[in-house]
């Protein structure tokens, strides 16, 4: 055992107390047990906070990433919420630092019907809404209005986004066959995808939200995975430059 | 018996509640934070380290802290036994428990710590010898804890950590984190989703925590410590030992309340009750049945109190 000569009276053993006296402070064997705990954990968030990993997808409103991680206590409330099943956990893949905290994920889950209501609904926000199906976000603020620490900001989807939409040319059916596939265009919600003269899918950044309605559908790697990871022709990428205006 | 085992209904009660909110994904969470919507406690250490990581004050999250403190000043800490889900893990995880529950099955008594006969006491001790008690610091607790211990250190070092490194660094270590976490985990097992190295790292840092750390709630847990601060002022529901009963009273040397404590207190001693988490166990085990848990203390001592 290491001397630990902190100041804090080291005639405090507790081994024959005098009668007359209170009880001691601290013990010397606590002493000891306290500080090299409160060392681990100063140890343990400088580890973390040297090892971070690529910041993860936040769910809507967790885009500052520094006020996130900050506040978030891993509750895992959001992730339970979600009706649209689009929250997991971070595993510690991603970085030390988040793990337990929630990220958003589009590639479990499906939209199954309901499509052409989406299409054919007055707002793109109330036909998302009403779509069928999970893994993607409909901007419902129950995550936000769920989170007890306000890791969550309040979120507005038509002037912020979750992250952005970006075409992966490796991947994309489109871009291997030209024309070969335009599902992400029919898809999207509030029309952030246009084609180019090729008739390939363009994202329009001004116009996503990073709904991740496209990343779900994408046919391209859905299935299996050609190239060691899971990514789709299209994916949400977090932006934190903001979403121009 | 009574109390005891109406606490370990309320600890499964508590558990299944959040299993139950998990599997029908009604985001009542777990326990970091378990309610409806805006209506939910929150874990006070989570909100401490949340407060001091980022900076700001969530107002909501403010509120729900004081409400906290109010229910620790009426109920002391009576979350570590009566709802923390890291007391019977940490049971579980022991072989002394199951060798225990083997040896109760065979019929052999396991509350054996009682070093005393109390039928054979009124017949030994005359009844005109006063023994003094035997503790020398007030009247009659043996072992008086220290005022801070390594809990509270850990305490600061949550609070340290999370104001350097800019985040909540004890959420993630965090045993009662750490367990639903696992069962989060597992219940994703059901569904589609990509589960990792995580399923077996949660566990292993619990194993670690709780059997490696063996005393971990009275060593080392720092929610633990908040909430025994908290509790200073707590005079509810704290046991009450008659010392027309007590053995220990009478010069028996009696320790079967302390051995019984989880918390590691005397109960004689009033300057430790508020780290008390009124599991009842001293009251239980009393070979005199000495020890009760009134709601209030009718002729409270208060010449000892601090």
């Amino acid at each position: 055992m290491k001397g630990n000569e902190t100041g804090v009276s080291s005639g405090s053993i507790q081994k024959d107390p005098d009668p007359e006296q209170k009880a001691a402070l601290i013990s010397r064997r606590s002493l000891i047990a306290g500080v090299s705990g409160a060392v681990v954990l100063l140890g343990i968030g400088g580890v973390a906070r040297v090892a971070v990993g690529d910041t993860p997808l936040r769910p809507p409103g967790g885009q500052d990433e520094q006020h996130f991680i900050g506040t978030c206590i891993r509750c895992g409330r959001c992730q339970n919420v979600c009706p649209r099943d689009a929250i997991k956990t971070c595993e510690f893949e991603d970085g030390i630092i988040s793990a337990r905290t929630p990220k958003v994920n589009y590639r479990l889950g499906h939209i199954s019907s309901g499509y052409k209501r989406l299409r054919e609904a007055q707002t793109p926000l109330l036909g998302l809404l009403e779509a069928e199906g999970s893994g993607f976000c409909d901007f419902c603020n129950l995550c936000i209005e769920n989170c007890p620490v306000g890791a969550l900001v309040a979120f507005d989807p038509a002037s912020e986004w979750i992250g952005e939409a970006v075409l992966a040319t490796d991947r994309c059916i489109a871009y291997e066959k030209l024309g070969g596939c335009r599902k992400c265009v029919d898809y999207c919600p509030f029309d952030a995808i246009t084609v180019d003269e090729f008739r390939r899918p363009v994202v329009i950044p001004e116009k996503c939200n990073g709904c991740g309605v496209c990343e779900n559908i994408c046919p391209a790697s859905s299935y299996r995975t050609y190239h060691n990871d899971t990514r789709r022709g299209i994916n949400v990428h977090v932006n934190e430059q903001g979403r121009p205006a | 018996m009574k109390i005891n085992i109406l606490r370990r209904i309320t600890l499964a009660v508590a558990f299944l509640a959040v299993v139950v909110g998990l599997v029908l994904n009604a985001g009542t969470g777990t326990f970091s934070s378990f309610g409806w919507q805006a209506i939910a406690a929150i874990c006070p250490l989570g909100v401490l380290e949340s407060f001091v990581a980022s900076r700001t004050i969530f107002p909501r999250a403010l509120i729900v802290l004081v409400v906290t403190a109010v229910f620790v000043i009426i109920f002391g800490k009576a979350f570590c036994s009566w709802l923390c889900p890291v007391v019977p893990l940490r049971s579980l995880l022991r072989v002394k428990t199951w060798k225990a529950l083997l040896k109760h099955k065979n019929g052999k008594e396991v509350n054996a710590q009682i070093r005393v006969n109390p039928t054979d006491i009124s017949a030994d001790i005359p009844t005109d010898v006063k023994t003094p008690p035997t503790c020398k610091h007030c009247s009659g607790c043996a072992s008086q804890r220290t005022k801070l211990d390594s809990r509270h250190l850990i305490l600061g070092g949550t609070l340290l950590s999370a104001a350097v490194f800019g985040f909540p660094v004890f959420c993630l270590i965090c045993p009662i984190g750490l367990t639903f976490g696992t069962v989060i985990l597992l219940w994703q097992l059901f569904g589609p989703n990509e589960v990792g190295l995580a399923l077996l790292l949660y566990p292993a840092l619990l194993v670690l925590e709780l059997l490696v750390l063996r005393k971990w709630c009275v060593k080392f847990c720092p929610l633990g410590a908040l909430l025994s601060l908290l509790s200073l002022p707590n005079r509810l529901f704290r046991p009450k030992v008659d010392s027309s009963q007590c053995l220990r009273m009478k010069g028996v040397d009696c320790s079967v309340c302390i051995d019984a404590c989880p918390e590691e207190i005397d109960p004689h001693c009033q300057q430790d009750l508020h780290d008390c988490s009124k599991c009842g166990l001293c009251a239980e085990k009393c070979p005199a049945s000495a020890i009760s848990i009134p709601f209030r203390q009718k002729n409270s001592s208060k010449s000892v109190l601090p």
